[in-house]
């Protein structure tokens, strides 16, 4: 037995693409778990390697932090994160790759296993004090990865 | 014929949130809205990546570029989106820690996913996942 919505003008009885249906039980969908947001702070103090460029002179620090979540279910679920308000002022799908804003280079990215959500920010600056923060929103659906 | 055919989430009654305005997210199914279709997911285990870039191809047989979205799971157990390092990245001269870089890509035929080693490390396997939705790009 079959559940087939069509879209507008077209028949549900006949019609196959799926592009031509607002539902068909023939077709999995992404189906929401959870969704929320992390924040992740990063104290430029702890960077993890500097190095002196010569033109213009000046010393870059290199951070890299990363922060996690519980999501529990078990297996490696189908995830989407977005970086909101980055230090460029925009907000971004992850992976999120910039530069701007007194950064040379930035790369914001989120991960799963089967128990946690992780993101992970890394860039390169001209600072080596005061924390760096990044808003990150979430969304986690309970379709496995299976792998 | 036109009709409508919903689900409401539960504790929320579906007459009352069809009263103007009505707010999709109130539904789990709304036959007003189209829903996002998984046309096909499949999976390459245990790759062997020996360079920078190793590509592994998947061919769609759609005739279209399709709409897709895929992840990788790196030796360190981390599962990676499309365009990201491995999680334990950190890149710098002259040490670069972290297994590499994952990349995947499409045309009309192929799937192409790409899986760079950086130059520190040994060859090692990866895992792909992918999934092709409805509506081409």
């Amino acid at each position: 037995m079959k559940l087939i919505i069509a879209k507008p003008t077209f028949n549900a009885l006949t019609e196959t693409d799926p592009d031509n249906l607002q539902f068909s039980s023939e077709y999995n969908t992404l189906k929401y778990a959870t969704q929320g947001t992390i924040q992740l702070a990063v104290n430029q103090a702890t960077y993890y390697y500097s190095e002196h460029i010569d033109f213009p002179s000046m010393w870059l620090y290199y951070q890299y932090a990363y922060t996690s979540i519980d999501h529990n279910l078990g297996y490696k679920p189908f995830f989407a994160g977005y970086a909101i308000d980055n230090p460029t002022g925009y907000s971004s799908p992850l992976p999120y790759f910039d530069a701007g804003g007194g950064i040379f280079w930035i790369a914001v990215n989120m991960y799963v296993d089967s128990t946690k959500l992780y993101v992970m920010a890394s860039y390169v600056t001209d600072q080596n004090s005061g924390t760096v923060n990044f808003d990150m929103s979430y969304r986690i659906f309970k379709n496995e990865l299976d792998i | 014929m036109s009709g409508l055919f919903v689900i409401s989430k539960s504790s929320i009654d579906a007459f009352d949130a069809l009263e103007s305005p009505v707010d999709p997210n109130d539904f789990i199914i709304h036959s007003d809205y189209s829903t996002f279709k998984i046309l096909a997911d499949g999976k390459l285990l245990s790759q062997t990546v020996s360079g920078a870039p190793t590509t592994f191809s998947v061919a769609h047989g759609l005739g279209y570029i399709p709409n897709f979205f895929s992840f990788c799971e790196f030796p360190d157990g981390k599962t990676a989106m499309n365009g990201q390092f491995s999680y334990d990245f950190t890149g710098h001269s002259p040490t670069v820690v972290g297994y590499g870089y994952f990349l995947a890509e499409a045309d009309d035929t192929y799937l192409r996913f790409l899986v760079y080693k950086n130059s520190g490390a040994s060859n090692f396997n990866v895992d792909i996942k992918y999934f092709i939705f409805e509506v081409e790009l």
